[in-house]
C-alpha cells in the first residue's frame, strides 16, 4: 500500500504542474509569452516530444509484454516468464518520469501559449477530466500488475494475465485521449466560422483521429520493441557469465523481432493517414508530401534505411551462431544490394523540392514532376520485402524441412518475385502517369502489398511445421558489433519519432489548430531544416539519458530484490 | 571503456550524422505568411502584379499552371478570356471539392488579396480589370 501511495504522489505531482499551468494560464491575459534563450517554441517542442517518447514507451512494453506473458503460459516455458518480467521490470520507474514530463510540459504550455491553451480547455474539458481518471486508473493497474507478478503464479496466472489486458485497454485509451487533441490541431472538426468547437463528438472523431490511433499504436510497439533491444545490447556488452549473455542475446533477439515485426507494418499505416490528410485537405497533403516539408521524407528515408540496414545486418550475424546456416549466408550480398538501391530511390532528384514555391507555375525545367511519393513507396516496399526474406532465413536456418513441402517454396519464390515485379513496374510507371491515377495506384499497391506478405509468412509457416533443428541455437555467441547495431537502430527508431512528431506538427504550417486559430507568435514559421534537426538530435540525447537512468535505477533495484 | 560509455559514444555518432545531414541539403526556413498592403488606389495593373506574386506565394501554382501545361488542376493561361471576375471570385470563395478556398489556409487570402489574384487572373489572356472594392465578399 506504501509503494502505491508512493506512486500516485508522482502522478498527482504531474497532474497538480498540469493543474497550475491551466489555471495560471487561463488568469495570464495575453497570447504569448516568451522563454530566455532558447525560446518558448524549443521549451514546448522538447518537453512535448520527451513526454511522447516516454508516453510511446509505456504504452508499448506493457503490449509485449502480455504477448510474452501468454506466449509463457500457454507454452508451460518459464524462460519467456523471466523475459516478459525483465521487460516489466522497467516500467514503475518509466511512468514516474512520464508523468513528472507531461505535467511540465503541460505547465509550460499554457505558461507560454496561453492563448491556444486556454482555446484546447474551453473545447476539450470533459476529455481533460476522462484523461486525468485515466492516467490514474493506468498507473494504479501498472503497479497492481508489476507488485502481483510473483504472486498470482501458477494456477493464478491467468488472473495475472487478466491483469495484463486490463492495462492494455487502459493505456491503449490514454492514447487515444490525448490523440484527440494532437489529431484536432491537424484535421480541426465540429468548428464554426470563427473557429469555436460547436460539436464536441465531431471534434474528437475528425479525419486524422483513427489515423493516428493506428499508426501511434503500431509506431509505439515497434519503438518499445528496439529500445528493448538495446537495453538487451547494453547488458550483454557489460555481462561477464555465459549465462547472462545467453539471456540477454535472447532478450536483444526478441525486442528486434516485435521491433522490425510490427515496423513492416508502420508504412502503410502512415499511408492511410496521408490519405486521410490529403481527404481533409489536398493542400495540406501537398505541403506536407512534396512541398515545404518534403526534405522531412529525404531524412526519414535515411533513418529508415539505417534501421532496416542495421537490423539486416544484426540479423546476418546472428545466423553466426545458428549450426547448419551456411547454405543461407550466400543471399545476403543480394539483400544488401536489394536494399541499397531500393533506398537510393529516395534520393534521386524528382523525390523531393524545395519549397512550395519551386513548384509554382508548373513543374521543374529539368526534371519535370517533382516530389512525387509512388515511387517513394514502391521502393519502402521493395526494402521491406529485403527485412522480411532476412527474417525468413533467420527462422529457416539450421531447421531441416520435412519431405514433401518444396511446393512451398516455389510458392514463397513466386510471391516474391511478384511483389518486385508489380513494385518495379508501379516505380517505373508513376513518373510517367497523372498524379491522380498515381495516388490511386498507390491505395492498389498498399492491398497488393498486406496480403502477399501474409501469404509469405502463412505458406512459410506450413513449410516449417514440425521442422527439427539441426543443432541448438548458441544464445550469447554474438559478436560485440552485432549489439552496437541493435543500439544504431534504437537510437534512430527515437531520432525518427521525434522526426514525426515534428513533420506532424510543422504541416499545421502558422496554425496552432490548422484554419481555426492561427500562430500569431514570433515563432508562426518553421525553422530550417538543419536546425529542426538539432532540435531533434538534442531530444533523442535527452531521451536516452531519461531511459538510461531507468535502465540504471531498474537495474539496481533488481539486483537489491536478488540479493 | 564501460558499456554505458560506448552507449553514449554510439548515440551521440548517431544523432549527429542525422543532424549533420541535415545541414547538408539546401536549407531554407518556412515563415508565416506577410499580409500584402493593397491600397484603394493601385491601378487594375499594378494589382495584377502583386496578385502574380500572392499566386506564387500561396502555392496555387502546385495544382494550376498558366503556361498550357496539365498540372493537378484546370490551366489557367486562357482563364482571363473565358471567366468573367464573379465567376472568378465565387470559386475562389467558395473553393471546389479539390480545392480549398482561397480565404480559408493555407492560402489565406483576404479580400484584398483575393481581388489582386482575380486582376492577375483577368490578365492572363484578357485585360485586368477589377480594383479593390470590387468584389465583395460573399
Amino acid at each position: 500500500m506504501g509503494g502505491w501511495i508512493k506512486k500516485q504522489s508522482i502522478l498527482l505531482g504531474g497532474i497538480g504542474l498540469a493543474i497550475i499551468g491551466i489555471y495560471l494560464g487561463a488568469q495570464a491575459g495575453i497570447d504569448y509569452k516568451d522563454f530566455p534563450v532558447i525560446g518558448s517554441r524549443n521549451v514546448v517542442w522538447i518537453l512535448a516530444q520527451t513526454m511522447l517518447l516516454f508516453a510511446a514507451f509505456i504504452l508499448a512494453v506493457p503490449v509485449f509484454v502480455m504477448i510474452i506473458e501468454i506466449a509463457g503460459y500457454v507454452r508451460k516455458d518459464e524462460k519467456l516468464d523471466r523475459l516478459a518480467k525483465d521487460f516489466a521490470r522497467l516500467l514503475p520507474v518509466s511512468y514516474s518520469i512520464t508523468a513528472i514530463l507531461g505535467g511540465l510540459f503541460t505547465l509550460a504550455s499554457y505558461l507560454l501559449f496561453p492563448r491556444f491553451m486556454n482555446y484546447m480547455t474551453g473545447a476539450f474539458k470533459p476529455t481533460y477530466i476522462v484523461f486525468a481518471v485515466l492516467i490514474f486508473l493506468e498507473s494504479t493497474a501498472v503497479y497492481i500488475y508489476w507488485t502481483t507478478w510473483d504472486r498470482l503464479k501458477g494456477d493464478k496466472k491467468m488472473q495475472h494475465i487478466i491483469l495484463g489486458v486490463i492495462l492494455n485497454v487502459i493505456g491503449t485509451l490514454v492514447m487515444m485521449t490525448a490523440n484527440i487533441w494532437g489529431s484536432f490541431h491537424l484535421s480541426p472538426a465540429g468548428v464554426d466560422a470563427a473557429g469555436k468547437v460547436i460539436n464536441l463528438k465531431e471534434a474528437i472523431f475528425n479525419l486524422t483521429f483513427w489515423p493516428i490511433n493506428i499508426h501511434r499504436f503500431i509506431a509505439n510497439v515497434s519503438f518499445g520493441g528496439f529500445i528493448c533491444a538495446a537495453y538487451a545490447a547494453y547488458k550483454y556488452l557489460s555481462s561477464t557469465t555465459a549465462e547472462e549473455k545467453a539471456h540477454y542475446d535472447w532478450m536483444g533477439y526478441t525486442g528486434t523481432f516485435i521491433g522490425v515485426a510490427t515496423m513492416i507494418f508502420l508504412p502503410f499505416a502512415g499511408y492511410y493517414f496521408g490519405m486521410e490528410i490529403y481527404r481533409f485537405n489536398a493542400q495540406m497533403g501537398i505541403t506536407f508530401m512534396g512541398g515545404a516539408l518534403s526534405k522531412i521524407w529525404l531524412l526519414q528515408a535515411l533513418v529508415i534505411a539505417v534501421i532496416y540496414m542495421s537490423t539486416c545486418y544484426y540479423l546476418w550475424l546472428g545466423l553466426e551462431r545458428i549450426p547448419g546456416s551456411e547454405k543461407y549466408k550466400k543471399y545476403i550480398p543480394y539483400l544488401s544490394w536489394g536494399l541499397i538501391l531500393a533506398f537510393a530511390v529516395w534520393a534521386t532528384p524528382r523525390a523531393w523540392v524545395a519549397s512550395l514555391e519551386d513548384m509554382a507555375g508548373g513543374t521543374h525545367p529539368i526534371y519535370g514532376t517533382m516530389g512525387i511519393m509512388a515511387p517513394k513507396i514502391a521502393a519502402v516496399n521493395i526494402a521491406i520485402l529485403g527485412v522480411i526474406l532476412t527474417f525468413l532465413l533467420n527462422r529457416r536456418a539450421g531447421k531441416i524441412i520435412p519431405e514433401g513441402r518444396k511446393g512451398y517454396v516455389y510458392i514463397q519464390w513466386l510471391l516474391i518475385l511478384l511483389i518486385v515485379v508489380v513494385n518495379i513496374v508501379v516505380l517505373y510507371y508513376s513518373y510517367i502517369i497523372p498524379s491522380a491515377t498515381r495516388i490511386r495506384l498507390s491505395i492498389y499497391t498498399f492491398l497488393f502489398m498486406v496480403p502477399a506478405i501474409g501469404l509469405i509468412y502463412l505458406f512459410d509457416g506450413l513449410l516449417l511445421r514440425g521442422a527439427r533443428r539441426v543443432g541448438e541455437i548458441q544464445w550469447g555467441k554474438m559478436a560485440p558489433r552485432s549489439q552496437y547495431a541493435l543500439i544504431a537502430v534504437a537510437v534512430s527508431n527515437v531520432w525518427a519519432m521525434a522526426l514525426l512528431g515534428y513533420g506532424r506538427a510543422a504541416a499545421r504550417l502558422n496554425w496552432h489548430v490548422y484554419g481555426a486559430l492561427e500562430d500569431t507568435s514570433k515563432y508562426a514559421g518553421l525553422p530550417a531544416m538543419g536546425n529542426a534537426t538539432l532540435v531533434i538530435s538534442g531530444i533523442t540525447l535527452l531521451f536516452l539519458v531519461l531511459i538510461g537512468i531507468v535502465f540504471k535505477v531498474t537495474g539496481a533495484s533488481a539486483r537489491g530484490g536478488a540479493q | 571503456m564501460t558499456g554505458g560509455t560506448k552507449l553514449i559514444i554510439v548515440a551521440v555518432v548517431v544523432t549527429g550524422f542525422y543532424a549533420w545531414f541535415g545541414f547538408s541539403i539546401p536549407q531554407s526556413r518556412w515563415d508565416a505568411p506577410q499580409k500584402k498592403v493593397l491600397t484603394l488606389d493601385m491601378k487594375p495593373k499594378q494589382l495584377a502584379a502583386e496578385g502574380k506574386e500572392i499566386f506564387r506565394k500561396a502555392g496555387c501554382g502546385v495544382c494550376h499552371s498558366v503556361t498550357g501545361e496539365k498540372l493537378r488542376g484546370p490551366d489557367l493561361s486562357r482563364i482571363g478570356a473565358e471567366r468573367d471576375a464573379e465567376m472568378m471570385a465565387a470559386i475562389l470563395y467558395s473553393g471546389t471539392s479539390d480545392m480549398p478556398a482561397a480565404n480559408r489556409p493555407p492560402a489565406n487570402l483576404n479580400n484584398a488579396e483575393i481581388t489582386a489574384v482575380i486582376a492577375y487572373m483577368q490578365s492572363l489572356g484578357g485585360r485586368p480589370k477589377v480594383k479593390i472594392g470590387d468584389i465583395k465578399e460573399p
